[in-house]
């Protein structure tokens, strides 16, 4: 059964003011090194759940017996300590904040040696979930309503992104090289193109991805998938990620984010004491299993699905 | 010729589905008169857009729409609304076409309309309201409207300098769109009893300004990002607000606004935006103080979103949310939050299945915050729904949910939901989630009791 009286007990003992989210207490530690997560700019990165992913961080963490310290960044105007994270993560924002994120992160690039290009070169995670993906891009075209604009992202992943008329938003199905299965939702207002040579985050099982073909119909209802297009999701270049998957993707896909914190103990030289168990993340297991259930429907058996939830209909 | 036909049609179909299905036909009959007509409206007779508000925003405008239109009434006025809710185009011709002599000329002095802020573009493309009411901007039905910005650029493609707009001075999205308007009139209320900050919770987040992208700081919260606020990069901020409403006493449901004092039946602060914005538009139309007290005052709220029901021994208690939309599942676990009593939470957020494709979209649970719901003495919480039920569970276990008071129900079958319910030792039940689904249960429960 899962425990999540330690996030609890962490949670009740912060606010808003709190440095440093930690979990050292609560293991029993004094002084250990500690994995160190960086949330860059909260505030502006507000929707689709996306906190839930940094709370997730610190529950998984728990459960591995892994120290774990978590800091805010909540200004643009702030300069990161690049030498401090091992992750750093961008929680799901508006397409519109990306051109200021890519801003304020363009003018800490550094070089080899120093700023956030070394913090990458060295291996530190840095990850974007959502619309807030657009600020690694190479280019970004925005298309609010007719009202163009060329953003120019980081360039730390090879893609563009073109601002889409119409909202994309549906279930999506990926796995990853390591043959991790990640499962949550997907709300697109952008076709993403991968440059030749970019790898991709992940393999595309169900759902849209980073450029699937739909017809768009302007009405009450959305668009409908009629093609995979590339059958990529998301971009990779080493531990730079961008993925569109929101759930939030870490609460609901505890093994990827068992995978991170492991990567990134590794980078901080920092060890796990015990394993992630399945009887940990039983929920996110049966959760798991009952979102592939509901896709395979979905893709097998329409009309069962939609007599299924008739009663969910307003 | 063709729009007299189309009108002719409208009527026609709109009383032939009033004999058949009575409270139906909100939108067919425009639908049709449309496809004979493409500039139906447009063609209506004696429309004059000074006296034609248009009602939009993400949450509230429904409210807001059927207070004004009280008000309105009870000033002798004529209007014409489309208090159905059907506030898309076709909609919006069903509505004025009833009011239309047969010759096509309307009958009421204003309009008042609840306008669908996506179609908004097409529908003042007909009618050009010169004044419009922004509630709110906020998240809301992400698999269409994807991020509020979307909807926020839509509704600015509307806004022009010949139109006075009303918008809500503690909300920053409405409020920025004030500098592309001729005029604006502003309304807001004052922190008060309810009021709250987020400075307990390290994982509390606000928004980005809508003029620079920065962060934007509430000094205190009224609704779930709505409360007096400012950026912190360019100043954006609240400012002086035209219409606030002050010394708010929700016991006593009463407020002031300009020195007067106004009574406000339902005692929630998401109400208390609707009394407020209805008062600046009404005191716009040039509607007395005295008369619009007197229309509070008597004014019973239609609302699908509180409701208490006596059923089984039960006291079940619905808090209405609108889907995909985290300030409404906010505000409803504020309300149950402030009872100190021992309760039963149902958390009904299911799949969603109003559009295709269908999904399983319970992410925006993650942007509410629980933490003081379950400080509140919850004995149980049921979390139902065929697929989505471990998500909804693990996010109250998120938030501090003992696991041992956690009941996961694989379905969304009422005669399920409600057989668990009454188990509980506890009579005192809450639930969270849509009105048809509390509907379908209440009547279940009533048929069985």
């Amino acid at each position: 059964m899962n425990n999540l009286e330690m996030l609890t007990e962490i949670r009740n003992n912060s606010s808003r003011q709190t440095e440093t989210l930690s979990n050292l207490k609560e293991l029993g530690l004094k002084d250990a090194k500690a994995v160190h997560l960086l949330w860059l700019y909260p505030d502006i990165t507000n929707i689709h759940g996306g906190r839930g992913d940094i709370m997730a961080f610190m529950h998984i963490a728990n459960m591995m017996k892994l120290p774990l310290e978590i800091r805010r960044c909540d200004s643009l105007q702030e300069t990161v300590d690049w030498s401090w994270p091992d992750i750093v993560y961008i929680t799901a924002g508006e397409l519109k904040c990306a051109k200021e994120i890519a801003t304020a992160l363009r003018a800490q690039m550094g070089d080899e040696s120093s700023g956030l290009l070394a913090y990458v070169n060295k291996g530190g995670y840095f990850i974007a979930n959502g619309s807030s993906g657009a600020a690694l891009a190479d280019k970004v075209y925005l298309d609010y309503s007719g009202q163009k604009e060329e953003v120019e992202g980081l360039g730390l992943l090879h893609m563009t992104w073109k601002q889409r008329d119409m909202v994309w938003g549906d279930d999506i199905w990926v796995t990853t090289d390591d043959g991790i299965d990640i499962l949550g939702n997907q709300i697109q207002i952008a076709d993403v193109e991968l440059a030749e040579g970019q790898k991709a985050f992940a393999t595309l099982q169900y759902g849209r991805g980073n450029n699937g073909i739909t017809e768009d119909k302007l009405g009450v209802g959305s668009s409908t998938l009629v093609g995979k297009g590339s059958g990529l999701e998301g971009a990779r270049t080493g531990n730079v990620i961008y993925t569109c998957v929101l759930g939030p993707m870490c609460t609901k896909n505890p093994r990827f984010t068992e995978s991170i914190l492991k990567g990134a103990a590794e980078h901080a030289g920092v060890k796990a004491s015990a394993e992630l168990k399945d009887e940990d993340i039983q929920f996110e297991n049966e959760s798991i299993e009952c979102i592939k259930k509901f896709i395979r429907i979905k893709q097998e058996d329409p009309n069962t699905l939609a007599d299924t939830l008739k009663n969910n209909n307003r | 010729m063709r729009f007299l036909i189309a009108l002719w049609v409208l009527k026609f179909t709109s009383w032939l589905i009033s004999i058949v299905a009575k409270g139906r036909g909100t939108a067919l009959p425009g639908t049709i008169a449309l496809k004979i007509d493409p500039k139906f409206v447009s063609h209506i007779k004696n429309l004059d857009p000074e006296k034609t508000v248009f009602v939009t925003g993400t949450n509230g405008k429904s409210t807001t729409t059927r207070l004004i239109n009280h008000v309105i009434k009870e000033s002798g006025m004529k209007v014409v609304s489309n208090l159905a809710g059907a506030n898309l185009l076709d909609g919006v011709s069903v509505a004025l076409g009833k009011d239309c002599t047969m010759f096509g000329k309307l009958k009421s002095d204003v309009i008042l309309l609840e306008v669908d802020e996506r179609f908004l573009e097409y529908i003042i493309e007909q009618l050009p309201a010169k004044k419009l009411c922004v509630v709110n901007i906020q998240k809301d039905q992400v698999q269409r409207n994807g991020e509020p910005e979307y909807i926020r650029r839509k509704i600015a493609k509307s806004v022009n300098k010949d139109m006075t707009v009303f918008l809500n001075g503690n909300e920053p999205n409405a409020l920025s769109l004030g500098e592309l308007a001729g005029r604006c009139i502003s309304f807001g209320v004052e922190e008060n009893s309810r009021s709250f900050d987020k400075q307990d919770d390290f994982f509390s987040v606000t928004m980005p300004c809508p003029v620079c992208h920065d962060a934007i700081k509430f000094n205190k919260y009224n609704i779930d990002n709505v409360g007096p606020f400012k950026c912190t990069g360019c100043g954006f901020g609240t400012g002086d607000i035209d219409y606030i409403a002050e010394n708010i006493d929700f016991d006593a449901k009463t407020f002031s606004c300009n020195g007067d004092t106004y009574t406000f039946n339902y005692n929630t602060p998401h109400f208390l935006y609707c009394f407020i914005a209805t008062l600046a538009i009404a005191r716009e139309l040039g509607i007395s103080v005295e008369v619009i007290q007197k229309a509070f005052a008597n004014y019973t709220v239609k609302s699908n979103r509180l409701d208490t029901v006596h059923v089984a021994g039960m006291d079940i208690k619905y808090l209405g949310i609108k889907q995909e939309n985290p300030e409404t599942v906010q505000s409803a676990i504020n309300v149950i939050a402030n009872d100190p009593n021992e309760k039963v939470l149902v958390l009904g957020f299911y799949e969603l299945a109003d559009f295709a494709p269908h999904y399983t979209n319970t992410f925006y649970s993650f942007d509410c915050t629980f933490l003081k719901l379950i400080k509140s003495n919850i004995s149980k919480c049921i979390c139902p729904a065929d697929f989505v039920a471990y998500d909804e569970g693990m996010r109250v276990l998120y938030d501090g949910l003992g696991a041992d008071k956690l009941i996961i129900l694989h379905t969304s079958n009422e005669a399920d939901i409600f057989n668990e319910i009454s188990k509980c030792e506890c009579k005192n039940i809450y639930f969270i989630t849509w009105l048809h689904k509390f509907d379908r249960i209440i009547q279940y429960a009533e048929k069985h009791e």
